[in-house]
């Protein structure tokens, strides 16, 4: 069953994948209660523009992407900020001249279908060894993310005007909080793709707040939901010869069914 | 002590308070009345720093407000305090939030912290929702929750801003009592309202706000007539 593990790439890919699954779930159940899986879904479309830049330049893409990432988030707080204007209307305009940039960059390169389409689903022959460092590393600033702020992050996410009235330093944690987001975004997108990323951040969280209301429990939970449909995903891939992202998705999904289906019972044995 | 000297406030051009001039002495219960539209809830935030000033000065213990605010930790419930549905909460964990202030990064919350979280909840005869999420919880017992974070941030001052929204009628006599009981322990309480009629037996001062300051007195019988023609003639 896992015969494919001999094959270099494969082996890469395999540990890559599971590896994203980990970082995108531990910020999964944030993403879900602050209600921005918008904000996820624009980031990994910014972050194409990225991507295009590096491959025109010929740079590392996880550097490009992340560095470029950072900046729209920093962006987007300034302008809605000190213009006070909607953050998901600016987030919004930015993912779309993003796209554009990025299309416009591709342009100029002569293999543009192919890595469009790489890039959009997510394509495992793109991943190396550096990237499992990349990953490995996003894990460790994940987890010093969450255990160093679980209270400010907790209190951020429930109320932030709230949070602020009782010394939390909430735009200080939204701040972080998004820039982690744009980070993990920027290096997973590769693996999972822009168009399925979204699923990966949003996902884990709800099946896991659809079976535990405690917040720590739901982000373990989450991790390993997501873990096990990474490589549930992945075999099945392996297996039927299809793309591997889109069938993580519907796993999850399948997943998601079945934490909805859960949810109804353990409703109805607390009533 | 806080005083408040001829503070003013536009919003637009649009005077929402003018040359209010008024002392809340330590231990006052004050019930701050008026229409809809006088300027309360803003007079409220101006006190609490949640707004900036633009005319005027208000000074804790003659200490300029923003400079007593870097230092001190005010209590504070709400309008409304809407959160995200089900968003999976702990009554003790809201609660907790009344203890953040002064904490450094990374410095978590210590026994003692915990200790004084337990005691409001106590005090106010809710230890039992401790574990709750806060979800579970009707209108009523939420601002008990809310004042038992007040309680917890340890502040002399707890200012409420229309309490009496989300509360049923028995519920809220309930409320005005504990606010009381608190006021008793030496808690100076500010409350907005519509309701004088309850509030006034509750409290010790009333002040009628319409853009500005119409009366500032105790609230007997001869001024609650005075102040109801005041509120309908705002009307």
């Amino acid at each position: 069953m896992f015969s494919f593990l001999a094959i270099n790439f494969l082996m890469y890919s395999f540990i890559a994948g599971i590896l994203s699954a980990v970082s995108t779930a531990l910020l999964s159940v944030f993403v879900t209660l602050k209600k921005i899986s918008y904000m996820s879904e624009a980031l990994s479309h910014i972050s194409f523009a990225g991507i295009a830049l590096a491959l025109l330049l010929g740079l590392s893409i996880n550097i490009v992407s992340s560095i470029f990432v950072m900046i729209v988030v920093g962006v987007i707080l300034y302008i809605s900020l000190h213009y006070n204007l909607e953050e998901s209307n600016v987030t919004m305009l930015l993912m779309s001249v993003s796209m554009a940039i990025g299309i416009i960059l591709l342009s100029f390169k002569k293999s543009y279908v192919a890595d469009v389409s790489s890039y959009m689903f997510g394509n495992i022959l793109l991943i190396n060894k550096a990237d499992l460092y990349w990953l490995s590393v996003l894990i460790i600033i994940n987890l010093l993310f969450i255990m160093g702020f679980y209270r400010e992050i907790i209190y951020t996410v429930y109320h932030t005007s709230i949070a602020e009235f009782y010394h939390v330093p909430a735009k200080l944690i939204t701040v972080i909080l998004l820039t982690v987001l744009g980070l993990n975004i920027a290096i997973s997108v590769k693996i999972t793709g822009i168009v399925m990323i979204t699923a990966q951040l949003i996902l884990p969280g709800m099946i896991s707040l659809n079976l535990t209301r405690v917040i720590s429990k739901a982000i373990v939970f989450s991790v390993f939901v997501s873990v096990l449909s990474s490589i549930l995903g992945f075999l099945l891939s392996f297996h039927y010869n299809l793309p591997s992202g889109a069938v993580i998705v519907v796993v999850l999904f399948s997943f998601f069914l079945v934490s909805l289906f859960l949810k109804k019972l353990l409703i109805k044995e607390i009533q | 002590m806080i005083e408040v000297r001829n503070l003013s406030y536009q919003i637009k051009e649009k005077t929402i308070l003018e040359n209010i001039n008024v002392d809340i002495r330590e231990g006052d219960f004050v019930a701050i009345i008026g229409p809809n539209g006088a300027g309360k809830s803003t007079f409220l935030k101006l006190m609490l720093g949640l707004l900036p000033i633009q005319t005027g000065s208000i000074h804790y213990y003659q200490q300029d407000h923003t400079d007593y605010l870097k230092e001190n930790q005010l209590a504070y419930l709400p309008q409304k305090e809407a959160f995200t549905p089900n968003f999976p909460l702990k009554v003790i964990d809201l609660v907790l939030m009344g203890r953040m202030f002064g904490k450094k990064l990374f410095r978590r919350l210590t026994k003692k912290d915990m200790d004084i979280a337990i005691e409001s909840l106590k005090l106010l005869k809710i230890e039992q929702f401790k574990d709750k999420l806060i979800n579970n919880l009707s209108g009523g017992e939420f601002q008990r929750v809310l004042l038992a974070r007040a309680l917890a941030t340890e502040s002399k001052y707890i200012f409420l801003d229309e309490p009496e929204a989300g509360i049923d009628t028995v519920g809220l006599a309930g409320f005005y009592e504990l606010l009381s009981h608190m006021n008793e322990l030496g808690k100076t309480i500010i409350a907005v309202s519509h309701d004088l009629d309850k509030l006034s037996e509750y409290c010790k001062i009333v002040i009628c706000l319409n853009k500005t300051l119409h009366c500032h007195a105790k609230p007997d019988a001869n001024i609650k007539q005075i102040i109801h023609e005041f509120i309908e003639e705002g009307k």
